[in-house]
C-alpha cells in the first residue's frame, strides 16, 4: 500500500522534472540520487546487520518483561531505556505496546517508551540518521532530543486522567 | 545474518523509491528557493515550514532520511532541518491514526500527542545553538553540493 503512494509520487517528481526540466533534468536527478545511494550504502548494510542482531539478542518478550518491572520515575527510565534499543518498526513496537499496557505498565512509563522509540532509537539512528545527515546534525540533534522522552513520561500521566 | 538479508529485502524498495524521489527533489527544488523558505535566514518562516514537511512526508525512515538530506544538500538550515527530523518522528500523524489509537486507545494517544506537541518548535529553535556549540560557527555547513550549481543558471529562460 504504502509503495503504491510512494512509486506514485516517485513518478509525479519525474514527470514534474520532464516537464521542468527535460530529460536532461531527469538524469541530473537519477545521477544525484545515485550518488545518494553510494554514499550511504555501506553504513545502511552495517547498521542492517547491526538492526537484525539486536532482534535476535533482544526478542521482544524481554522488553516486555522490563517494562512491568518498574513504575514512576523508575517506570519512565526504564520505558526510556527500552524504547531507545527495541528494536522493530510501527507494527512491531506499538502492539507490543499495547500488550505491556494492558497487563498493567504506567501511563508514564509507556509514553516514554513509544517517545524515545520515536526520537532516540539506538538502530534507526546508527542506520539512517548517521549516514544521511552526517554526524555532526546527528550528535546535535540526539543532545537536544534526548530529555523528550522523560517530558513526554512526566507530563502525559495528567493530561490522560484529564481526558479519561 | 539471515535477518540481515531479511531486512535489507524488506526495506530495499522502499530505500531506492527514497533516494529516487530526493534525486528528484533535488533537481526540482533550486538551491536558492530551499534557502529562502528553510534556510538558517528564514527564521520563523523556515521553522514553520520544516516542521510542516516533517509532519506530512509519508514513509519510513528510508523515504524521510533521503528527503531531509536532499533539501540539507540544497541549503536548508540546521533549525529547518531540525524541526522537520523531530516533527516526522514524535507526530506522525500517519502513524499516530493507523497504530497508536488502535492499539493504545484514543486517551492515551491523545495524552501522549498532546505532551509532545511542543517538541519539535524546542528542538528546531534548540538545535542550532547546540550544533554551534558543538561544532564551532565553521562547522556550519557550507552546502557544498550548492555552490557549483549556482554558478551555472538553472532554469533556461525562454
Amino acid at each position: 500500500m504504502i509503495e503504491a503512494v510512494l512509486g506514485g509520487l516517485l513518478v509525479t517528481a519525474i514527470l514534474f522534472v520532464m516537464a521542468k526540466r527535460g530529460a536532461a533534468g531527469v538524469q541530473e536527478g537519477a545521477r544525484v540520487s545515485y550518488g545518494m545511494l553510494r554514499s550511504v550504502a555501506a553504513q545502511i548494510l552495517i547498521g542492517m546487520a547491526l538492526a537484525a542482531m539486536t532482534q535476535v539478542v533482544l526478542p521482544t518478550e524481554i522488553i516486555s518483561r522490563w517494562m512491568g518491572a518498574g513504575s514512576g520515575i523508575l517506570g519512565i527510565v526504564i520505558g526510556m531505556a527500552a524504547g531507545a534499543i527495541v528494536p522493530g518498526g510501527p507494527y512491531v513496537v506499538l502492539p507490543l505496546a499495547g500488550s505491556v499496557m494492558a497487563s498493567g505498565a504506567g501511563v508514564g512509563a509507556m509514553a516514554a517508551f513509544i517517545t524515545a522509540w520515536s526520537v532516540t532509537p539506538l538502530t534507526r539512528t546508527l542506520m539512517w540518521e548517521l549516514p544521511f545527515l552526517g554526524g555532526r546534525f546527528t550528535a546535535a540533534r540526539l543532545l537536544v532530543t534526548l530529555p523528550f522522552p522523560v517530558i513526554a513520561g512526566l507530563l502525559t500521566p495528567p493530561i490522560f486522567d484529564l481526558l479519561r | 545474518m539471515e535477518g540481515t538479508w531479511r531486512l535489507l529485502l524488506g526495506a530495499a524498495p522502499d530505500l531506492l523509491i527514497g533516494i529516487g524521489l530526493a534525486g528528484m527533489l533535488q533537481v526540482l527544488l533550486p538551491p536558492d528557493m530551499v534557502g529562502r523558505w528553510m534556510g538558517d535566514e528564514a527564521g520563523l518562516l523556515g521553522l514553520s515550514v520544516g516542521m510542516a514537511a516533517g509532519a506530512l512526508t509519508p514513509g519510513g525512515p528510508y523515504v524521510m532520511f533521503p528527503i531531509a538530506a536532499a533539501l540539507m544538500s540544497s541549503g536548508a538550515g540546521i533549525g529547518p532541518m531540525a524541526g522537520f527530523v523531530t516533527a516526522r518522528n514524535v507526530v506522525t500523524i500517519n502513524r499516530f491514526l493507523v497504530w497508536e489509537v488502535p492499539f493504545l486507545g484514543a486517551p492515551f494517544a491523545f495524552a501522549r500527542l498532546l505532551a509532545c506537541v511542543v517538541m519539535p518548535p524546542i528542538a528546531a529553535v534548540l538545535l542550532p545553538a547546540v550544533y554551534r556549540l558543538l561544532h564551532g560557527k565553521s562547522g556550519v555547513q557550507q552546502h557544498p553540493s550548492s555552490v557549483p550549481e549556482t554558478d551555472a543558471p538553472r532554469e533556461e529562460v525562454p
